[in-house]
């Protein structure tokens, strides 16, 4: 692989804007939040107070009543909503729940990649989960209404909206909403650098391509950030949205980004899971000009450009060369995440 | 990190630091594979976690610029995100045939992260007063599990410190196969 030319760029790039499209669903969703309650005159840690020294939070739920990030999302759900502390106490065990179940989907999903040797498919269903996410959070208070409306038979529908209170259904179709697009944030870059270490790894790139991804990353979360802080999405894209112009305008933004990267992702990457061209280390074979010309032509670009999936490789190659430290190298995996959690 | 700071800073400001964070780190993850040819790849990751938990650290005192602060844990950030992985790829057992499932088991460190945040950050914070406490409390407590990990993965031999990339361990596997 050479990354000047372009045809081994495009992909790489492709790929590297799955880093690039999540950070700025990340970065994103963080710079809706506090306009939102700068709107509001409440500064950030007024309301993370409010919160924490609540007498039913601090009685009832001690163990979590944290200031977190989550309670400054939680802050944003609230004002928006208009919830009262019920509900924020609820939707904090919720989306307490959802990150343990984030802890337990992403091996599952490693695993299934590894099991099928195939990453685009992740990517493809990933991106339509989070895009869906969005999408319901960006229509709870619409959806909800109505479905609500429907399910109770009331005829408050007007009256509801007047108030901008959301009903139940409402509140709970927002917080699946930005649940699932948030696990599936987390869960695209498992694809992702796996797609760069199955194009690099074999022609010894992967530092580069590694770094290459984080840089876009970065990117990704600095263009967040520039455009959060922009009339193009202040003014809600626009005119276009008028209502929560600011949290419309970003959330539609982050789906869009999203969609574009998983579509260049699905038209400029070959998945080809973990497969590598097999390249020769040993030439000496073919040192001899005389015997290369001897050799049949089609079985050297066979012998070239023979695919060897991992599983094919590493089940002879693992029963003649044992492992003795398999425990030692789990250890030191849960040493690597140690280390790397408490970086964040 | 990112909540907090722009919590302790106030928003635009600490946007702002944030945005200078995220060029930082581009800077970084541009040179980034020198640095890791050159002093390896285990080596840069520790070192870097100890200088962001360092950072942290400084946030308390007063004779430091909170920006630069902010912008300096772009190193970290570029690092955290690269080298973790490549570390990770290096010490497994088959870093090809379960690539995606060990992405995935150091790519649990981020809600693991924020889990431990979420427990223990807004206790910090009441119980001191300030945000910039809690960075205090985890600069310290990080910095030790970090030189604890480092130390104890040395001696041991889990991780190889002299690692450039673990391509090398690709390509010997593959001369393996060939041979």
């Amino acid at each position: 692989m050479n990354f000047a030319s372009i045809r081994d760029v495009i992909p790489l790039f492709a790929i590297c804007s799955i880093g690039s499209a999540v950070e700025f669903c990340w970065a994103s969703g963080e710079a809706v939040l506090v306009p939102y309650l700068t709107k509001h005159q409440v500064p950030t840690w007024v309301v993370s107070t409010i919160y924490l020294s609540n007498p039913v939070i601090i009685s009832e739920y001690a163990h979590m009543m944290c200031i977190s990030c989550f309670s400054y999302i939680f802050a944003f759900m609230t004002r928006r909503f208009a919830m009262n502390t019920i509900w924020f106490t609820l939707l904090h065990l919720v989306y307490q729940q959802l990150q343990i179940l984030g802890l337990y989907v992403q091996p599952r999903l490693g695993a299934w990649s590894d099991k099928y040797n195939q990453r685009v498919p992740l990517v493809i269903s990933l991106s339509i989960i989070a895009i869906v996410g969005i999408i319901t959070l960006l229509s709870a208070r619409t959806l909800g209404r109505i479905l609500h409306t429907q399910l109770h038979n009331t005829e408050r529908e007007e009256e509801d909206y007047n108030d901008d209170k959301l009903s139940t259904t409402s509140i709970i179709m927002s917080f699946v909403g930005f649940g699932l697009a948030d696990i599936c944030f987390d869960c695209l870059l498992i694809p992702g650098r796996a797609l760069l270490d199955d194009l690099t790894v074999p022609h010894g790139r992967s530092n580069e391509g590694n770094a290459l991804f984080t840089a876009f990353q970065l990117g990704g979360r600095l263009i967040a950030l520039l455009i959060g802080s922009s009339t193009l999405t202040t003014s809600g894209l626009f005119g276009l949205f008028i209502n929560d112009a600011h949290f419309n305008a970003c959330f539609v933004l982050s789906a869009a980004y999203l969609l574009t990267s998983m579509l260049s992702v699905v038209l400029f990457v070959d998945d080809r899971g973990a497969t590598y061209d097999m390249i020769p280390t040993n030439n000496s074979d073919y040192n001899n000009e005389s015997d290369r010309d001897d050799k049949d032509e089609n079985q050297m670009q066979m012998t070239q450009t023979k695919m060897y999936t991992s599983s094919d490789s590493f089940s002879s190659t693992q029963e003649e060369r044992p492992n003795p430290s398999h425990s030692l190298v789990v250890d030191a995996s849960v040493l690597v995440c140690l280390v790397q959690a408490l970086g964040m | 990190m990112s909540f907090f700071w722009t919590a302790w800073r106030g928003e635009q400001v600490g946007c702002l630091d944030l945005a200078l964070q995220g060029v930082v780190g581009m800077i970084t993850a541009g040179i980034l594979p020198r640095v890791n040819s050159h002093f390896g790849i285990s080596t840069v990751w520790f070192s870097s976690e100890l200088f962001f938990h360092l950072l942290m650290t400084l946030s308390c005192t007063t004779w430091i610029d909170p920006r630069l602060l902010c912008g300096l844990t772009g190193i970290n950030y570029a690092v955290h995100a690269t080298n973790g992985l490549l570390v990770a790829a290096g010490i497994a057992s088959d870093p090809i045939k379960n690539r995606a499932h060990i992405i995935a088991m150091v790519n649990n460190a981020l809600p693991m992260g924020q889990l431990l945040t979420a427990m223990f950050g807004g206790m910090i914070a009441q119980y001191f007063g300030g945000f910039e406490y809690v960075f205090l409390c985890f600069g310290i407590i990080g910095a030790k599990v970090t030189i604890g990990v480092w130390l104890y993965s040395s001696k041991h031999g889990l991780i190889d410190v002299n690692d450039k990339t673990h391509d090398n361990k690709f390509h010997k596997d593959h001369k393996d196969i060939s041979d």
